[in-house]
């Protein structure tokens, strides 16, 4: 059957220039420091949990929590720290960890410290439940278009119920995204940068649910946007997708 | 102001997880937004991950410009599938793929040798061009055996979507015996029933405003021996009226799972009783994406 829908994943591709400069700040950083103790012999056998093929070793996570909490400095100058179990939501700082070029201080510019502390609050708290092979498995590159259905009450239901928040992370996420917009946008901005993926989809989200079922002018008043149409553009739009406006 | 801080990717990514319609309107916001709103990236998520082929000449032959004119194409109109029995169009809301089986894709009971019992007509379709089996329906003058089914493969459909199936139809010359015994409407999924329902057929429903206004739920057509004195219960499920003029039921509901390949299989009976059946036309079956659950 042939497809014609393009199977373009929607998600940004993480950016090879932030990570290229926090590895090279890194490595700059920790070569002027004392020599770190060699890790090489540390680096230990892949998870014994995971059931991945994976051949890369992954640093445990109680070896983790025994090393040093990395140190990301903000663009004011403040450093915040974070766990390493924690750094492991951000594919970055998973990626540095492993080059071993995260020992001295990473540099997150463009986030201001308040952001960066919000940030590593969400980690710190989804970092203990945290599989990153899980988290691409149910990474559906192709993710369906959500539709608000409920199912019929004759319909098969699975033979096991799997619970979709077994930690009870959702209220928590709830209050934590109950930002000022100012805000949370900064911090869509700092999961872009570090390439946190969970919570770059948790604020996508959030900003989505504030737009759905809303019109044009509710929009621009909520996010504070000038409407650069003139009156007859904005007509013909209008007309153009007239079913779009009809309610 | 804060919003246009986002690169428009992440402005892609937000819309995409909006819906079709929001997608419209938000291209009516700014012109940041509309760059967003139109491309490719959203109307990719919008479009279902597969969708069938084609009956030649559906698509214009030269690739449509964008996924939005695409999806356009495809809500704004139903697209034949190759053999130009069935035909897909995309629920503008939801993005599901919706199916209509024409009469003659459906499995209708041998009619016997006596021509006078049923036969195919014509009927005039508007919304559909090159379809000559679209434009036949079916007429049942005299049948004892009533036996009307069609059959989908459920890959075809959308996941994750909860969808009605209907009957579309006529009363015509000749109603005879279509009041009662009620018919039976089931529909199943890899052979384990999803819904089952009594419906009539020779009854219709009422239109809203009228029966606001005081007017009963519904009414019974008079058959060729006369007026109907059969009242079917809460639990029997009746036909309304269409906006072109012809009458649908709801044949059933099932949810379609995110799961391998199955036989959906809807089907309308009346194989009980022993007397002959009259004045059905059969249009065809359609499967639409459902809000609503019993």
């Amino acid at each position: 059957m042939d497809s014609t829908a393009d199977p373009k994943g929607k998600r940004p591709l993480y950016q090879e220039d932030g990570l290229a400069y926090a590895r090279a700040a890194a490595a700059a950083a920790s070569a002027t420091a004392a020599a770190a103790p060699d890790e090489e012999e540390a680096k230990p056998k892949p998870k014994p949990s995971s059931s991945s093929e994976e051949a890369k070793p992954e640093p445990e996570a109680e070896d983790q929590a025994e090393m040093p909490p990395l140190v990301l400095v903000a663009e004011d100058g403040v450093e915040v720290s974070i766990s390493r179990r924690a750094a492991r939501m951000s594919h970055m700082l998973r990626l540095l960890m492993e080059d071993s070029c995260a020992d001295g201080p990473i540099p997150a510019p463009n986030v201001h410290s308040d952001i960066l502390d919000l940030v590593v609050q969400y980690c710190e708290k989804h970092g203990p439940y945290y599989d990153p092979e899980a988290s691409e498995r149910a990474r559906n590159p192709f993710p369906p278009f959500p539709v608000e259905l409920t199912p019929t009450v004759s319909s098969i239901k699975p033979v096991t119920y799997v619970d979709p928040d077994p930690h009870g992370l959702k209220d928590w996420d709830k209050d934590f995204i109950s930002l000022d917009n100012s805000t949370l946008f900064e911090v869509i901005l700092a999961a872009n940068y570090l390439n946190i993926e969970d919570l770059l989809d948790l604020g996508t989200t959030t900003v989505a649910d504030m737009m759905r079922g809303k019109k044009p002018e509710e929009i621009r008043e909520i996010f504070e946007i000038e409407n650069d149409y003139t009156p007859e553009q904005e007509a013909e739009l209008r007309k153009e997708n007239a079913w779009a406006f009809e309610d | 102001m804060e919003i246009e801080r986002l690169p428009e990717e992440l402005l892609q990514v937000v819309i995409s997880l909006t819906s079709p319609q929001d997608a419209c309107r938000t291209a009516a916001v700014s012109r940041a937004f509309r760059a967003a709103a139109d491309s490719d990236v959203v109307w990719s998520c919008f479009l279902p991950r597969d969708l069938p082929r084609f009956g030649r000449k559906q698509l214009p032959r030269s690739p449509l410009s964008s996924k939005k004119g695409l999806f356009e194409r495809l809500a704004a109109q139903p697209a034949l599938l190759p053999g130009k029995l069935v035909s897909m169009q995309l629920d503008r809301v939801t993005g599901a793929k919706c199916y209509t089986m024409s009469a003659r894709a459906l499995r209708v009971p041998s009619w016997g040798d006596t021509r006078r019992s049923s036969r195919w007509i014509h009927i005039e379709i508007d919304f559909i061009t090159g379809g000559k089996r679209f434009s036949e329906a079916a007429q049942f003058l005299g049948v004892r055996r009533l036996d009307i089914s069609g059959k989908i493969r459920s890959k075809m459909l959308s996941e994750n979507t909860a969808y009605a199936a209907y009957m579309v139809f006529k009363l015509g010359e000749r109603l005879h015996r279509l009041d009662f015994p009620f018919q039976e409407a089931s529909v199943s999924v890899g052979g384990i029933q999803q819904s089952t329902r009594q419906v009539c057929l020779q009854a219709c429903l009422n239109e809203e405003e009228d029966v606001v206004a005081g007017a009963p739920p519904y009414h019974i057509l008079p058959s060729i021996v006369g007026p109907s004195t059969v009242t079917p219960g809460e639990d029997v499920v009746l036909p309304r009226r269409r906006a072109d003029g012809w009458m649908e039921v709801e044949l059933g509901q099932f949810y379609n799972e995110e799961c391998d390949d199955r036989e959906v299989s809807i089907s309308l009976t009346e194989i009980t009783s022993n007397v002959d059946k009259s004045g059905l036309i059969v249009r065809g079956v359609e499967l639409r994406a459902s809000t609503t659950c019993e």
